[in-house]
């Protein structure tokens, strides 16, 4: 390899790593929103039992908006939760194996995941596409739906990123995931 | 049947044994059995997706994770731990009953079994340590003592539990109760007949404090009691929906973390983003469960299960002691939520069919997977004692400290198979 080469290979390196780092800034600052929207829900659900309790005047769309708003914050959060591989996951198999096959394994593994997304973002597409022609509302509230069932199809593609570029970049393993946390 | 075992058990093994998230392991093998076995019905997956995901019973869960992470941070069970110290310190077993009591009451707010058994093990572990208490039995009482968070109401377990099968939770969570102060009991008793027995496991504190001193104490304690008479008491009467009790109890910690001094904004912000990313993880996991659990369904297999165990005239005791042994030989491998998750569309339709009591089967599933949390390799509540003993403690000291809880569990079973009125009275008898 000549010194140009090396020079070419660093900076192909370098560009890979800083877009690396913009798509975890990216997925960072959703996940802030989704943290938002999950302060959101907490204050939705006080206003409107306060609205019920002391002004007689209960919130007809707090139960619809309530789901949007937990939705919204599940498909924000997902892509980081993924590039920081803080799913839930049986290591039981791969944390046995050698190093060589286990690498090799955690990639099918990504493969997979990217594979599950993208399925799912092939058949969100006509699903949204329907919505928006429709014009779908929800039940209660009259709430447009199609912005809050994009998410879907966007979290799915950041998501299907995640799964790819992780392993690629990101050599920190953790023995538990964050969800366990949460038993 | 035998091409959907197939792929149901071959697409498991291979995309959950590859590492790969629990929830697209589930999903992806929903998608392929959708796809291959069920003329391509792929498309049902996504209704059914976005239906349970804007779930409003479900929305309790990031509430109830945003109320346990709170008070994990803002340093309330301290506080608790402080007050309830000089009660049990003169009995043989002393702060050891400390230890159940406090993950009681933390479990009566946080719904959460290892919030539970972090939150009272970094504050019990060091002081016990110090005194003098038996390593291996402090760690024991914190990881037995933790499954209680994942019982008492509110309890994670029972939320997504009644949410996925359509059953009552305030029902699920008065059921819950007894049978998780019945636990709490068994628990203390075992620790003080285990230290009657050798008293050097447990330091007995030989000076009585002043009366009114242990009454201080407790009175300190008035927010956060409130606060579980609030989050109960508004469930159990009819008040609020656990949704929306979930959201006045994190409004009333935030509250009492103001009050005592123990929250400051960057924490309160910092239990919101970790909250938030914790239940992205659980949900994901539901996604992927509902996605198979829509294929298992559309396909009869449950109906099928049930024709075969009935023609095969298995009886239902025979088949709960089945599925007893299916979910501790499971709870080796899987984590509690997802063992939970990914068996209820086979397990709940097969044991209601057999004529067990929906609210009833929430529970005895609930202790199952708490017995599975102390179970290795995989048991979470002994991997995070380890860790909050820095390795003082190895997970197989922890674990086979522990067995004489597993035990108490998994008796507690049995004690419910023979008394469901346990588990059945106040939900009967309140709602």
């Amino acid at each position: 390899m000549t010194s140009d080469d090396r020079k070419v290979s660093v900076e192909v390196g370098t560009d890979s790593v800083s877009l690396y780092r913009r798509l975890e800034q990216l997925l960072w600052g959703l996940s802030i929103l989704a943290a938002v929207a999950s302060g959101g829900i907490v204050v939705l659900i006080g206003a409107g039992v306060a609205m019920r309790y002391f002004a007689f005047a209960p919130l007809s769309f707090t139960e619809e908006l309530v789901g949007l708003l937990m939705t919204t914050a599940f498909f924000l959060a997902l892509p980081l939760t993924t590039l920081r591989a803080e799913h839930v996951r049986i290591v039981a198999v791969v944390s046995v194996l050698p190093e060589r096959w286990r690498s090799a394994v955690e990639v099918i593994a990504s493969v997979f995941g990217a594979v599950f997304c993208l399925w799912l973002l092939i058949l969100c597409l006509p699903w949204l596409e329907f919505a928006i022609n429709r014009q779908i509302k929800t039940e209660v509230g009259r709430l447009l739906l199609y912005p809050w069932m994009a998410l879907f199809p966007l979290s799915l593609f950041l998501t299907l990123i995640a799964f790819l570029t992780r392993r690629s970049f990101s050599k920190k393993t953790q023995p538990h995931s964050a969800s366990a946390m949460a038993q | 049947m035998l091409a959907f075992w197939s792929v149901l058990v071959g697409g498991l093994l291979v995309f959950a044994g590859s590492g790969l998230a629990l929830g697209a392991a589930l999903g992806l093998t929903g998608l392929l059995i959708l796809e291959f076995l069920a003329n391509n019905a792929t498309y049902v997956a996504l209704d059914a997706v976005w239906n349970v995901l804007n779930s409003f019973t479900l929305s309790a869960i990031p509430l109830f994770i945003i109320l346990g992470e709170i008070m994990l941070r803002s340093g309330v069970s301290q506080k608790i731990y402080s007050a309830l110290t000089p009660l049990f310190q003169r009995i043989p077993g002393g702060l050891l009953h400390t230890n159940i009591a406090v993950c009681t009451l933390f479990g009566a707010v946080s719904g959460s079994s290892l919030s539970t058994a972090a939150a009272v093990g970094s504050v019990a572990y060091p002081e016990m340590t110090a005194r003098g208490y038996d390593r291996r039995m402090v760690v024991a009482s914190l990881a037995g003592g933790g499954t209680l968070g994942l019982l008492i109401p509110p309890s994670l377990s029972l939320l997504i539990y009644g949410a996925l099968t359509e059953n009552s939770i305030g029902q699920l969570f008065l059921a819950g109760l007894i049978p998780g102060l019945f636990f709490a009991v068994a628990f203390m008793v075992y620790i003080f007949c285990r230290c009657a027995l050798r008293p050097e496991l447990a330091p007995r504190h030989q000076t009585a404090l002043p009366i009114k001193t242990l009454i201080r104490a407790l009175l300190g304690l008035w927010p956060f009691l409130g606060l579980i008479a609030a989050i109960m008491g508004s469930i159990a009467f009819g008040l609020a929906t656990p949704t929306e009790a979930a959201g006045i109890g994190v409004i009333a910690t935030i509250g009492v973390g103001y009050f005592w001094g123990t929250l400051t904004v960057r924490s309160l912000a910092a239990s919101l983003f970790n909250a938030t990313v914790l239940f992205a993880s659980i949900l994901f996991v539901v996604m992927g469960a509902t996605i198979l659990a829509q294929a298992v369904s559309l396909l009869g297999v449950p109906q099928g299960i049930l024709d075969t165990v009935r023609a095969a005239q298995l009886g239902p005791v025979l088949v709960l002691i089945l599925v007893v042994l299916i979910y501790l030989i499971l709870g080796c491998f899987f984590d509690g939520l997802s063992l939970m998750i990914m068996t209820l569309p086979i397990v709940f339709p097969l044991m209601v069919g057999l004529g067990y009591d929906p609210i009833w089967l929430g529970v005895v599933i609930t202790i199952l997977i708490e017995i599975g949390q102390v179970t290795p390799p995989v048991g979470l509540n002994l991997s995070v004692l380890v860790s909050v003993t820095k390795e003082g403690v190895s997970l197989g000291e922890v674990a086979s400290a522990t067995i004489p809880y597993w035990l108490i569990l998994l008796g507690g079973i049995l004690v419910l198979a023979a008394l469901p009125q346990l588990a059945l009275f106040l939900p009967t008898a309140l709602m």
